[in-house]
């Protein structure tokens, strides 16, 4: 009951806050006042793109109360109701504090506790496959049997359809419901093909509003990690809490984030790092998140394995794993498609960077950036949690090392970056086999990442 | 006189500051600055730094919008003074996401660079139906309706919109340009949009591409 009375208490306060407008939240409040913070903890100019993992853990702690700071100030911002939630320190410190250290989701020997890390840990992350890359729907089941074919995917969230039965999905529509009813059973039937029964899933992936979370989410066995994503960062609105108060009905894990974007409302990477540590840190309070994590891409390419991009996510992970212990999420955006050098490249440099500096938990690939239909296979999965795992231990000097070698590489071709091939293209759909060069061609990028000191834990399947 | 109210209507655009850029440019009218001038050196220039600056992220999203806004004050005040061809607005635009889509920065990118190059912009927000993409492009009289989305559960409403405007009469009226994380080119062709840009700096010159031609009659794309 305590959870749904937090809810509440988010829905009375954006029922009777002043009324502030969107516009003004956008373009006034949020930019001058997270200027006002960086500048108040002599933030200005912090960013170092030059060495894109930070090692300076004090500078660290200079943005995590920066971060608190802004969060006092601020609160988020409900559209539906034009208002501000805000949030007194009193009841930040008090939820904050209560935040869960770690989780337990699956069954039997799919069973996988989420717990806290800090920089440089050596206790492997979780690793969690794919985002909701969109697939033609009679791809969605080989595609997530090939993915959690591999033992180095601990659960489940993506891909994600845009057809139902041959029909559109349109948004907002009761297509949606049934989309939400239509992924349990192809997740299911893949999960039961890959020998995986039992595996938790971060839920649901195939609706854009709550329709979708509504219709299905209380037909998986529970615990489960429930998608409650914000509409944006330092943003909370309807859609995010009908889906909590189930979430919370059924006792399951809330994930709640929205991506902050250097260059966008929230300003350049010092004040964006701190309007993501603010958006994390709300969320205890307003939404009762168990899992926050806000990502911050690069509004210029809308990844975030470049320098800035690096640089703002690593530092703001930091912040929160040294001076809490939150769980901590934040996905990688890749935007080079399947079977480039240069996917495999962002991968390195982004879950190097995310792994050494603490993250718990992260869902990945955005193979083509995510928006080319198809464009995903099992392989950079396995990629990414190899990265991701086999990154744990290493020293923020040795990842900021790795990514100094790495990001040369691609960075010029971060604003028209290749697209890839598909699925379809690149695997044998009915035996589930990938082609000989790509199978040749992502050994080769395995070794490559073990001859930069990363350990590269093996896929099960093809090494 | 008139370099030294230029140079200063310039900071004040990289400013965004609309009521020093309403007062500078009747200041440089009065004084007898030629209106084209003061379109390039007070408000171009001033939009070519920002952008610059933007993509090496010296500036930032709001100031871009902030400029776009008073590059709009600027235009409203010159354009009388402009001769009946050159004081021709670009055209007007509607502008918003699709419905159930509540994202706003990408469409906000591309109303502001519109906006500062000579388009008259509404900005019908996030979550748009069909029914206010059409209701408002009519209420208005816009040459050019822009839908943007970044899902593709919301991409089929830029489908609908067309199919209504075809299957009511109006498609003749409006132009249609699309875009938007997941929208490409062959699908924008697919569903009989005028035109389709991949980045916010690209919608610019496909809308100016499109002013010159009637609505429905070609397809354009610009890949940059």
């Amino acid at each position: 009951m305590d959870a749904h009375k937090k809810i509440l208490r988010t829905l009375d306060k954006a029922r009777t806050a002043p009324r502030v407008t969107e516009k003004e939240w956008d373009q006034i409040i949020v930019p001058n006042t997270a200027a006002e913070v960086v500048k108040a903890h002599g933030l200005t100019k912090t960013c170092d793109p030059v060495n894109p993992v930070n090692t300076d853990l004090e500078l660290a702690d200079k943005f995590f109360k920066a971060g608190w700071d802004l969060a006092l100030r601020l609160g988020f911002f409900c559209p539906d109701t034009e208002s501000v939630v805000k949030v007194d320190e009193e009841e930040l410190h008090r939820e904050f504090c209560k935040a869960p250290a770690s989780f337990t989701v699956g069954k039997n020997n799919e069973v996988v506790t989420v717990s806290a890390r800090k920089p440089s840990d050596g206790k492997p992350p979780v690793y969690v496959a794919p985002l909701s890359i969109q697939m033609d729907e009679e791809l969605y089941v080989p595609l997530a049997e090939g993915i959690v074919s591999s033992r180095l995917v601990d659960m489940q969230e993506g891909p994600s359809i845009d057809t139902v039965m041959g029909r559109p999905l349109l948004a907002d529509t009761p297509y949606e419901t049934f989309a939400g009813i239509y992924e349990y059973h192809l997740r299911k039937e893949a999960q039961w093909r890959a020998g995986r029964v039992g595996m938790a899933s971060a839920l649901v992936s195939s609706s854009s509003t709550h329709f979708g979370f509504l219709g299905a989410f209380h037909l998986y066995e529970q615990p489960q990690i429930a998608l409650c994503l914000n509409p944006a960062s330092l943003k909370v609105n309807y859609t995010t809490l009908h889906k909590c108060f189930v979430a919370n009905e059924l006792n399951a894990f809330i994930r709640s984030e929205s991506p902050t974007m250097i260059g966008g409302y929230t300003g350049g990477p010092e004040a964006t790092a701190i309007c993501s540590i603010a958006t994390d840190i709300l969320q205890f309070p307003i939404t009762g998140a168990h899992l926050p994590g806000s990502p911050s891409y690069d509004i210029r390419y809308a990844g975030n394995c470049g320098r800035h991009g690096i640089w703002t996510q690593s530092i703001a992970t930091q912040a929160v794993t040294r001076n809490s212990n939150i769980l901590q999420m934040k996905t990688i955006n890749q935007v080079a498609g399947p079977f480039t050098k240069m996917f495999f490249l962002e991968t390195i440099s982004g879950m190097t960077a995310a792994s050494a500096s603490g993250q718990t938990f992260t869902i990945s690939p955005r193979s083509a950036g995510g928006s080319v239909k198809n464009h995903l296979t099992p392989l950079e999965c396995w990629y990414n949690a190899a990265v991701f795992k086999g990154a744990a231990g290493i020293s923020l000097a040795k990842a900021n090392e790795i990514v100094k070698e790495v990001i040369p590489q691609f960075e010029d071709d971060l604003y028209n970056p290749p697209k890839g091939r598909s699925f379809q293209d690149l695997y044998d759909i009915k035996t589930l086999t990938p082609c000989e060069e790509y199978v040749k061609f992502y050994l080769e990028m395995r070794e490559y990442a073990k001859s930069l000191g990363i350990t590269m834990p093996g896929d099960g399947v093809l090494c | 006189m008139s370099e030294e109210i230029l140079k200063k209507l310039a900071e004040a655009m990289y400013e965004g500051d609309s009521d020093l850029v309403e007062t500078l440019t009747k200041e440089a009218l009065d004084a007898g600055v030629a209106p084209g001038d003061i379109i390039e050196k007070g408000g171009v220039s001033a939009l070519d730094r920002l952008g610059k600056d933007f993509s090496e992220l010296v500036v930032f999203l709001p100031q871009l919008m902030l400029a776009g806004h008073a590059m709009n004050k600027l235009l409203q005040i010159v354009r009388p003074h402009l001769s009946e061809k050159e004081g021709a607005s670009r055209g007007k635009i509607i502008i918003g996401t699709a419905k159930g889509d509540f994202h706003d920065i990408g469409k906000s990118l591309v109303a502001t660079q519109l906006e500062v190059s000579g388009f008259e912009v509404i900005d019908i927000g996030t979550n748009v139906s069909t029914n206010e993409f059409i209701q408002k492009a009519e209420e208005t009289g816009a040459d050019i309706i822009a839908m943007s989305s970044l899902l593709t559960t919301s991409q089929y409403y830029m489908e609908d919109c067309i199919k209504r405007l075809n299957d009511e009469g109006k498609r003749g009226t409006y132009r249609v340009v699309v875009g938007g994380g997941p929208i490409r080119q062959n699908y924008a062709e697919k569903i009989g949009a005028d035109g389709y840009a991949r980045t916010a700096y690209g919608s610019v010159s496909l809308c100016k591409e499109l002013m010159k031609k009637t609505p429905d009659t070609e397809f354009i794309a610009i890949d940059a």
